[in-house]
């Protein structure tokens, strides 16, 4: 044995050497057979319907964005004051979309969105409600939806997590509770940590060199495949060398991804990288270096991507936490946007915005600046994806407390959002505890055709 | 409604609430000719009906095309009337005259004359010839839940192999050859201790000549502890072990390790499964009380919604969880369909799903306070008569007015002691209170160290009026549950509060007080005497407030010494005296307070509705305890003490007569072994799962596991002496075509180790392993103490994290940076069979982790110490300790070249990362 001159030969070598018509003849039926007891469940499956998305970029707004005040426009009507937008709003674009003063920069791109003005919720609890938001279930730990599309659809870049959550630190955004581990996500930056040193966990070491870490795998690799000739049959055995390679590799490209420092001056600056504000509620969560990685992972075919900035819980302070939130969020989202609009992604790139409910409108003019929860009426927008372009779906009635036309649930986003994907909510489904479960629950979800381009 | 109709619908009904009411007089008229049913009315309900009523779709529960289940009707009642079509339902739904209820909706509506057939079939006697429509199958009729036999094995011998044998003869294979010495006690340690041989057990069990060296090894293997420790993740993993709570905030739950200790002691005792399970469901009613734990190990979550109907709903999902977790773990059965629906698949209806959660709707998520064991008590006694002793010679220091009365009455803790009396009632009767009308938390009533007062023991509280109020009842007087919110409130400023006991006893002290949670300081009993009887009206007072010093401000005080005027010598002396008393004071309250466990607490529920769709706000009829109703009925009340239900249910599940819980323990033993069960659906033995393989061999393992007084290391042994077990691993081109998955074992099925058994190797190969056995748990996180709590990896780790990795505290929704991302489940849900995933993150984890190099680094001194500077040396004694093996020539040579070049640390590194190290052979 010479493991260390050559590996690659030293197996040649080893095949040639065992080549007989009967090896031959097993390692072909093998294949097969390993093919259907493990197949690489995280390998691109082909959906079931014509899918207009290829991947997800979710723009999470914890907290409950105040739907009044960002997309929602609800003028007084009467002489007598009633809860309403306290902000100032334009008309903007070809399609005329009512934009908050506070988002001067996402209005840029109006013509672009897709704005859901008829969501709604089950609870104003945000534990709760967010929990929902990300797995259609309020109480019980349930796979994240970027866990079931990944489980439904696999993902482009085998190098790479098909699910990357940026910037949390709950669990719901990236786990795959009852689905197969290969569908959990990767967090990478978690618990407020430094969004410029997050990466992928143990993805490097300084204790070696590059050379030597792979002179150390050639010997690993070596071993394994001498111990993997004597059992021909193990398609496991196989699958943990392409593994071990997948993640040798996995150490160079997926810190190039995060690393921004490449991009031009410019587009740093459009991204706002580094802008740190921490203003009441709303924290510094340098959402910019976050929209810029979330651009640069879908481009590498990552599947569902989720960039967080909480909190939008602005409680007793809501013009002040309002306007720091938009003014930390606004540039990074346009700037993505229009990064993927030039870059010819957002045909195929589905954008998420929004949050785990909204909140109730403040009357202008009697000074109160406190709100509280509201899950009865509030806002999402999609972009691309094969979403109508500056579009308004649904609204809620005349002070914006309960969504009244065009109602879109969470479990009816989710199925919406399958569909784009080529996925059939009903149909997609995993068997646990003695039961199909969907993301969508047991109730029918409805997709929102309406929205559909 | 009969069983098969119970077991057949789905959960879609479409509408709910009032039917309008409809004019009679509007309905077509009836037909006037004699119906042929088959002809005429039967192709109707094919057409228009079948569709949303039928095998696929039962809306509204309700079924059409099987005779039994269309004439009984469905959730809004029945629908057929025979001889009344006037007043048929379905004969009003079909006219389309009341909109809401239109059947068959939208616009297939049926015409008047499809109507007037109808009608005049109904009118008719609604005659269905039995040939007619679908039958459905007796969901009775499945292999599971049949009686276990004991089949006879289909040849001599060994019976295991007798069976598996047979069935590979039939597809014209044969078990593989023997596996080799080496690999054989590298699988043995493997699977039995998750643990690899030490090189030394190796090279003696290679060269033991003896005819029983392999009986002896199995023997030496299964009275290791070490087996406990690594069966018990098998346990854990099954009942969703965690140590912190989940949810939101996830916070620690500090006593939950004795439960892991209790399976781990259980399993290295051969504790019969039987009273393993028994212990499980009611330990606290045989000696056990660390048992019940497995009820409340599933997450919790401690943010309690403000909307009511979320606060019930989170009440709901406990209760689930112990349902499920209980019918899954011991039953092989599934029972979360059923809270909303009867069950698709298995004969579990609504109703049964409801009975269960009255079997379990007095056991809440709590530490509970567990009683000493005989070595406890005996250090207890031990050291109250030490005080005692101390106080006595420190009674002369006491000044003259307070030495003979007790303490006054306090607000947290209350104890009268008195002379053992027989007796069935006690009367506690209060005559003054401190303010307004009394308070008591919880009233005890001792027999030595066991309340007899619970109300989920037998016992009736009763009194002479209550204040009204949601916190203050009358049964919170005995429900086992301390603190303001649960206790009662006398009616008036003086009244009395009586318990009866189910049975006389001798009794000889009483516990009370009024909020032990220390929270609340009013309403407290300072006048009162307590009686007791062997009946209501003979009473004998046995404690009084007249015994006791005047009530001043009801803080619980130590008696005052004073040492004034004494010599030096004797002052010292009762100083030294004094000291001695506090330190055994503190000593026995640490070990009173030692003594808790995430056990759970058990009060009287109150009674338990069926939920229409599971909806908390849609109560339908009230359901008595008890278990899945097609298999047993456990005779019930709905006033049958909580304790009692859980015991008539683990009786049940125990019963050698239960089809499921033999084999479904069998199967797990044998899934363990084998890599996968005799049924590849381990916790779903019913019919949505998959058939067995062997069906005669699981029958045969289940009867000889219960023949053998459901020893679980009997069934161990049975298995690891077959031809099957130690049959070699390796391929056999012919076989793989017949059967690529090697379900019929014609070789050893190899596969990767869990996550704890690869961690644990490491330690191993490195030298760095502590075999510490027991108590608190090591952490693998860092925790921010939040209000919801975050947990970082640990950067740097030493010894207190080289103890098996059971010890290891399990966090609910976090994984361990290294091993979390080999499919170790983080208690979130039961996982009776893990997956197996092969991904870059895994090979990162192992490549790139601090715990990697660290340990590598330790492995490379060990080899260093254990064969000195040759290189040569280092890597044969590095193969011992990782393969098991010696290195061959060609392997010597290119190890020697490698650690030469590139260092001792980089090869053992590579060692630890190689398939061969993580791989059952």
């Amino acid at each position: 044995m010479d493991l260390i001159q050559n590996s690659i030969s030293r197996r040649d070598m080893l095949r040639t050497a065992s080549c007989g018509f009967g090896y031959l003849a097993l390692s072909a039926l093998l294949t097969k057979s390993a093919r259907a007891d493990n197949p690489n469940e995280l390998a691109p499956k082909t959906p079931p319907l014509p899918a207009r998305a290829k991947r997800v970029i979710f723009l999470c707004m914890a907290g409950g964005p105040a739907h009044l005040d960002t997309f929602d426009y609800k003028p007084q009507l009467t002489n007598a004051a009633h809860p309403g937008s306290v902000f100032d709003f334009k008309r903007h674009g070809d399609s005329g979309l009512w934009i908050s003063e506070l988002l001067p920069q996402t209005a840029r791109h109006a013509d672009k969105l897709c704005v859901i003005n008829g969501m709604h919720a089950d609870t104003g609890n945000h534990a709760q409600s967010f929990h929902q938001l990300h797995t259609g279930e309020l109480l019980r730990r349930r796979p994240s939806m970027g866990s079931w599309i990944t489980y439904g659809l696999g993902t482009e870049n085998q190098n790479l997590p098909g699910l990357i959550s940026l910037n949390t630190s709950k669990p719901a955004t990236y786990s795959s509770a009852f689905l197969p581990p290969a569908y959990e996500g990767t967090p990478i930056g978690i618990n407020g940590e430094d969004m410029s040193k997050a990466s992928i966990p143990n993805i490097g070491s300084k204790h070696l060199s590059p050379a030597l870490k792979r002179r150390q795998l050639d010997l690993v690799q070596a071993m394994n495949r001498e111990h993997r000739e004597e059992r021909p049959y193990d398609a496991k055995l196989e699958s943990v060398i392409q593994s071990m390679e997948m993640g040798f590799r996995m150490q160079t490209i997926a810190p190039e991804l995060l690393d921004v420092s490449t991009e031009s001056k410019d587009t740093l600056e459009r991204y706002q990288v580094g802008f740190k504000k921490t203003v009441g509620t709303c924290r510094a969560s340098d959402f910019g270096r976050q929209c810029l990685i979330a651009r640069r992972l879908s481009e590498a075919g990552v599947r569902f991507i989720e960039v967080n900035h909480g909190s939008w819980d602005q409680h007793k302070w809501h013009r002040r936490d309002l306007r720091a939130n938009c003014e930390t969020t606004d540039a990074p989202i346009a700037a993505l946007l229009g990064d993927l609009e030039s870059r010819g992604l957002l045909d195929d790139t589905l954008v998420v915005w929004g949050g785990e409910f909204g909140r109730p409108g403040l009357t202008p003019g009697n000074g109160k600046d406190e709100t509280g929860h509201n899950a009865r009426g509030f806002t999402f927008w999609l972009a691309g994806g094969g979403t109508k372009r500056g579009y308004v779906h649904g609204r809620t009635n005349d002070t914006g407390s309960a969504a009244v036309e065009g109602k879109v649930h969470f479990h009816d986003l989710h199925a919406t959002i399958l569909h784009l994907m080529g996925l059939k909510h009903d149909q997609l489904t995993f068997s646990h505890g003695g039961r199909d479960h969907r993301l969508t629950g047991p109730n029918n979800a409805k997709v929102a055709t309406g929205l559909i381009a | 409604m009969n069983l098969i109709a119970r077991f057949l619908f789905v959960s879609s009904p479409i509408f709910v609430g009032a039917v309008n009411a409809i004019d009679i007089e509007e309905l077509p008229p009836p037909a006037k000719h004699q119906i042929n049913f088959k002809k005429e009315i039967w192709p109707v309900f094919q057409k228009h009906c079948v569709k949303c009523h039928g095998p696929k779709k039962q809306k509204s529960d309700y079924r059409i095309d099987v005779k039994e289940l269309a004439l009984e009707g469905g959730e809004m009642g029945q629908n057929i009337i025979p001889g009344k079509s006037s007043e048929s339902p379905l004969v009003h739904f079909m006219s389309g005259l009341d909109e809401e209820t239109v059947m068959p909706p939208k616009d297939e509506l049926l015409g008047d004359r499809t109507v007037g057939l109808i009608r005049a079939w109904i009118d008719q006697g609604a005659e269905w010839p039995d040939n007619v429509g679908a039958k459905v199958a007796d969901p009775m009729d499945h292999w599971a839940f049949k009686p276990i036999t004991r089949p006879k094995p289909p040849k001599p011998g060994q019976p295991v192999d007798a069976f598996i044998v047979h069935q590979l003869a039939e597809k014209k294979l044969t078990l593989s050859p023997p596996a080799s010495r080496e690999t054989l006690i590298r699988r043995l340690y493997l699977i039995m201790h998750g643990l690899p041989p030490a090189p030394e057990e190796v090279k003696a069990f290679v060269n033991d000549a003896s005819p029983n060296a392999y009986n002896k090894l199995v023997e030496n293997v299964l009275a290791s502890p070490r087996y406990g420790e690594r069966w018990a993740t098998h346990w854990l993993d099954l009942v969703r072990f965690g140590e912190t709570h989940g949810f939101e905030t996830n916070r620690e739950r500090s006593n939950a390790w004795p439960y892991r200790d209790w399976v781990i002691d259980s399993l290295n005792i051969d504790k019969p499964y039987d009273q393993f399970v028994r212990e499980q469901l009611a330990g606290d009613a045989m000696g056990a009380p660390i048992g019940t734990s497995f009820l409340v190990a599933g997450p919790n979550d401690l943010v309690k919604g403000k909307d009511p109907k979320l606060r019930i709903m989170q009440r709901m999902n406990e209760l689930d969880d112990m349902i499920n977790t209980t019918g899954t773990a011991f039953l092989g059965i599934t029972t979360g369909c059923a809270r909303c629906h009867e069950h698709k698949f298995d004969p579990m209806t609504q109703t049964d799903y409801y009975a269960l959660q009255a079997i379990f709707a007095g056991v809440y998520h709590a530490d509970r306070t567990l009683p000493f064991n005989s070595k406890q008590k005996a250090k207890i006694a031990e050291l109250e008569k030490q005080i005692s002793d101390l106080r006595e010679k420190l009674v002369k220091y006491i000044p003259q007015s307070d030495a003979t009365k007790l303490p006054p009455v306090n607000y947290t803790h209350n104890i009268e002691k008195f002379p053992e009396i027989e007796a069935k009632f006690v009367r506690f009767t209060i005559t003054q209170c401190s303010r307004s009308q009394p308070c008591i938390d919880e009233l005890e009533i001792f027999s030595g160290t066991e309340n007899l007062a619970l109300a989920s023991k037998g016992a009736k509280a009763s009194s002479n009026g209550d204040f009204k109020h949601p916190l203050h009842k009358l049964a919170h007087i005995n429900d086992g549950q301390y603190g303001n919110p649960r206790s009662w409130i006398a009616a008036g400023k003086t009244g009395w509060v009586q318990i009866e006991l189910p049975k006389p006893a001798r009794i000889d002290r009483i516990e009370w007080a009024r909020d032990r949670e220390g929270k609340i300081s009013d309403r407290l009993p300072i006048g009162y005497h307590i009686e007791a009887g062997l009946k209501a009206g003979e009473w004998k007072t046995i404690a009084s407030s007249e015994d006791r010093k005047p009530f001043k401000d009801g803080k619980s005080k130590a008696p005052s010494y004073t040492f004034k005027g004494l010599s030096d010598e004797e002052a010292l002396h009762a100083q030294s005296l004094l000291s001695s008393l506090k330190e055994i004071e503190k000593q026995l309250a640490n070990l009173k307070s030692s003594t808790k466990a995430y056990a759970g607490t058990f009060t009287q529920p109150g009674p338990t509705h069926r939920l229409y769709r599971g909806e908390p706000d849609a109560k339908r009829e009230e359901v008595e305890p008890g278990a899945i109703s097609a298999f047993v009925s456990l005779k019930l009340k709905r006033d049958t003490p909580e304790q009692q239900r859980r015991l008539a249910l683990a009786n049940w599940i125990t019963d050698r007569k239960n089809p499921l819980t033999a084999r479904v323990m069998a199967n797990r033993i044998w899934q363990f072994h084998f890599g996968a069960g005799i049924v590849d659906t381990p916790s779903d033995l019913g019919r949505n799962g998959v058939p067995p393989t062997h069906p005669q061999l699981l029958d045969w393992l289940a009867a000889e596991f219960m023949d053998k007084g459901w020893s679980i290391k009997h069934l161990h042994r049975t298995i690891l002496l077959s031809r099957t077990w130690q049959q070699d691993g390796r391929p056999n081109p012919k076989a793989i075509a017949i059967d690529a998955t090697s379900r019929l074992l014609w070789r050893f099925p190899t596969r990767r180790l869990e996550a704890e058994a690869i961690r644990d190797c490491m330690l191993a190969a490195s030298g760095t392993l502590d075999l510490k056995m027991g108590g608190p748990g090591f952490s693998g996180f860092e925790v921010e103490m939040e209000n919801v709590r975050h947990f970082h990896p640990k950067k740097s780790y030493g010894i207190a994290d080289w103890r098996r990795m059971i010890y290891m505290t399990k966090v609910r929704q976090e994984k361990d940076a290294v091993f979390g991302a080999f499919d170790c489940p983080d208690a979130s849900q039961v996982v009776p069979k893990r997956s197996r995933s092969t991904t870059p993150l895994q090979a990162l984890n192992l490549l790139n982790s601090t715990f990697m190099v660290q340990q590598a680094n330790l492995f490379a001194k060990r080899l260093k110490k254990d064969v000195g500077p040759d290189v040569t040396a280092q890597a044969r004694r590095a193969f011992d300790l990782c393969f098991g093996r010696a290195p061959d020539t060609n392997e010597l040579k290119d190890a020697a070249v490698f650690i030469q070049s590139e260092g001792l640390t980089q090869f053992a590194r590579a060692l630890l990362n190689t398939n061969e190290f993580v791989f059952i052979p």
